[in-house]
């Protein structure tokens, strides 16, 4: 028998403190993502109680979300994939020296999304699952192409086509490997190790890891991140001013949550990009607000993933997913028969939830000085010792040294890219997305396949979505020709 | 070097912007899209089709690199009209290998690259991790970092890998690439 109070008894407190401080540091190396954490401390929680083991889990799932954020924001490499748009806006402001406020921000946005994403779960778990029921193959397919269409302007400081073009390559780039449905190869050029396809792990420290080291070193004198931490707590009157803000990315991450397979990752980005839009502002010349946008969107996005997880026993995300098994090593069946057969157990988890968001809270800003003060290190001193770390980040997901020679390859082209101006940003959400836009769509081509167009429109929410990717296009190419109209 | 010739070439051009200055960055780079992306296509037109064009495995790969396409060729017109043309003339004509390989930047970038091949390519895998990690670093440290000193540089280039390799192998029992010395203490700990 569960109950939401047991949750806060002493020692699940202590193994939640635990799960926090390995979860913040797991999070915090470049290219170790909360799904792997969970994978590889699963092993510990063989011998705990089933509640131990929840509550374990729970924390590292939600500290090592925001331990991305540490390396994004001072090292300019992002700690997990979600924490991408939380580096572009953090990163400016930890040269300009507000390193320690924008982790104090990014922590703070973390709690926030986290007390989200746990409010909204309760609150309106019928209506979300309703909507998000609606979602089929043709409308996931459409909510992928929505999201690599609002990444054409991610970091693409001349023009949203390069964005696009390095979007759509991504996309091209996870069609590499034996297909979903006829178990077809394509593009393998027969090598073996790419029938598996490529992971985006190698990919993600190639493009952002490496090709910082590249860049950062070749400059005669890399750019130096101030040693001195300055304020960290972000004053109240900031977190009120962004209210909007918060508000949006919250429900962005829920939404993004509840979806299944979709994760932080697009929830992050999608936050941040629409954040970008509604404010009008540049975030990636550094600005808490982008911290903020990125940050509540992707532990907002925990809460819900949750839901479908135990209501339904479909992972939202990777780490949910590994949560999902972990619990079921444990006897949980998870579905619609939760509340009977486990009577009080998702309240234990609301509970769980809670007390996570706070130890984290807690022990990430006792890390932060720490933090700053090892990633102000030289860069020529930093960044070669990162290598060794991108290494076993790569190799870990496989154990094939190809994905060692991928990452490199990926650095090459990361360098090549940011010397040319293509941005990278939307290389890598092309890369996470592409697969199962693929499959969701093909998929959706052969349930239409002796349909009507009239009868695709019929479809409401597809249709809605349609009509908010041409908006996109269309609103992103008029901003960049408004744009020197403004300047004159 | 390189500096001075991107302003001589933007003074021969008569512009100041950046994105113009860059078009031949971007005509060369649109021409090797479009390459790249026709290349997709036809490849994508070959594939099977078991159970028609409605499910083919070609058929995303066909639609994202005709998109591709198009908009390397969009990419291709607008370096065209940007005087990307003129400046890919001048800038071959101005092209010196020697100048090129004696820019600092340049030489700094060659030597990162090369020393991370060096030790992904015929390191990795070949001696233990740390072994190998160690020698990378004492000559990136070597190359990078000078100032730091050799009893620093050496110090350093041995700690972080046995200790990365310690943490990873030992704590979390994950592999690492070409063994860890720390294979032979795994049977310790179980």
């Amino acid at each position: 028998m569960y109950s939401f109070s047991m949750a806060f008894s002493p020692l699940i407190v202590l193994i939640s403190a635990f799960g926090a401080v390995l979860g913040i540091v797991w999070g915090a190396m470049p290219g170790l993502s909360p799904a792997m954490a969970l994978a590889l401390l699963l092993g510990l929680t063989y011998s705990l109680g089933t509640p131990y083991a929840i509550a374990f889990l729970l924390s590292v799932l939600i500290s090592a979300t925001f331990g991305g954020a540490i390396s994004a924001i001072l090292i300019n490499i992002p700690g997990t994939p979600d924490s991408v748009p939380t580096q572009w806006s953090g990163h400016p402001l930890a040269k300009r020296g507000q390193g320690g406020l924008a982790l104090g921000t990014a922590i703070t946005s973390c709690m926030l999304g986290n007390w989200a994403g746990i409010l909204l779960l309760i609150c309106t778990v019928p209506i979300i699952l309703f909507i998000a029921l609606k979602f089929h193959s043709w409308e996931m397919a459409l909510l992928f192409i929505w999201a690599v269409a609002l990444c054409g302007t991610l970091g693409s400081e001349e023009s949203p086509l390069k964005g696009w073009i390095s979007g759509w390559f991504g996309l091209l780039i996870a069609l590499v490997g034996m297909e979903g449905i006829f178990g077809y190869e394509r593009f393998t050029f027969g090598i073996p190790q790419l029938q598996q396809g490529i992971s985006f792990l190698p990919v993600l420290m190639g493009l952002f890891g490496l090709t910082e080291i590249f860049v950062t070193l070749s400059e005669p004198s890399p750019y130096v991140i101030p040693e001195k931490v300055g304020r960290v707590l972000p004053p109240l009157k900031l977190i009120i001013k962004y209210w909007k803000s918060i508000l949006r990315s919250s429900l962005v991450g829920l939404y993004i949550g509840v979806l299944p397979a979709a994760g932080p990752t697009m929830a992050a980005y999608i936050s941040y990009s629409l954040g970008e839009r509604f404010t009008k502002k540049k975030f990636s010349e550094g600005d808490l607000e982008g911290v903020i946008c990125s940050e509540v969107a992707g532990n907002a996005e925990i809460g819900g993933a949750l839901l479908p997880t135990m209501i339904l026993g479909i992972p939202g995300s990777g780490g949910t997913a590994i949560f999902l098994a972990s619990i079921t090593l444990h006897g949980i069946i998870t579905g619609p028969m939760i509340d009977f057969e486990h009577p009080g157990l998702l309240h234990f988890i609301y509970g769980c939830l809670i007390l996570a968001n706070f130890t984290m809270y807690l022990l990430a800003f006792a890390l932060i000085k720490p933090s700053v003060k090892l990633f102000s290190l030289p860069r020529e001193l930093l960044l070669p010792a990162i290598t060794v770390i991108l290494v076993i980040s790569s190799y870990v997901e496989r154990f094939e040294i190809f994905d060692i020679y991928l990452m490199f390859g990926f650095g090459l082209l990361g360098f090549i890219m940011r010397k040319t101006g293509f941005p990278i940003a939307p290389m890598t959400v092309g890369v996470i997305l592409g697969d199962m836009l693929d499959v969701n769509l093909r998929r959706a081509m052969v349930v239409f396949e002796k349909e009507t167009i009239w009868q695709i429109l019929s479809r409401p929410i597809g249709t809605i979505l349609i009509m908010i990717v041409i908006l996109t296009f269309i609103s992103t190419i008029y901003r960049k020709k408004e744009k020197p109209k403004e300047a004159r | 070097m390189m500096e001075e010739s991107q302003n001589k070439i933007d003074q021969q051009m008569g512009s100041g912007e950046n994105s113009n200055s860059r078009a031949w960055v971007d005509l060369v780079s649109s021409i090797v899209l479009i390459v790249t992306s026709g290349v997709i296509i036809f490849w994508s037109l070959k594939m099977h089709r078991p159970g028609g064009w409605s499910s083919a495995p070609g058929l995303i790969p066909l639609f994202l690199s005709t998109c591709t396409f198009f908009m390397s060729l969009s990419l291709l017109i607008s370096s065209i009209k940007n005087r990307g043309c003129p400046q890919l003339i001048t800038k071959c004509r101005g092209f010196s290998f020697h100048q090129y390989v004696s820019d600092i930047k340049i030489k700094r970038s060659l030597w990162i690259i090369l020393l991370t091949a060096f030790y992904l390519f015929v390191l990795l895998g070949r001696i233990p991790f740390e072994l190998g990690s160690c020698i990378y670093l004492i000559s990136v440290f070597y190359l990078f970092w000078r100032k730091g000193g050799w009893r620093k540089i050496i110090l350093i280039s041995i700690l972080v890998p046995f200790a990365a390799g310690g943490i990873f192998r030992i704590i979390f029992l994950i592999f690492v690439p070409g063994g860890s010395i720390f294979d032979w203490l795994i049977p310790f700990f179980k």
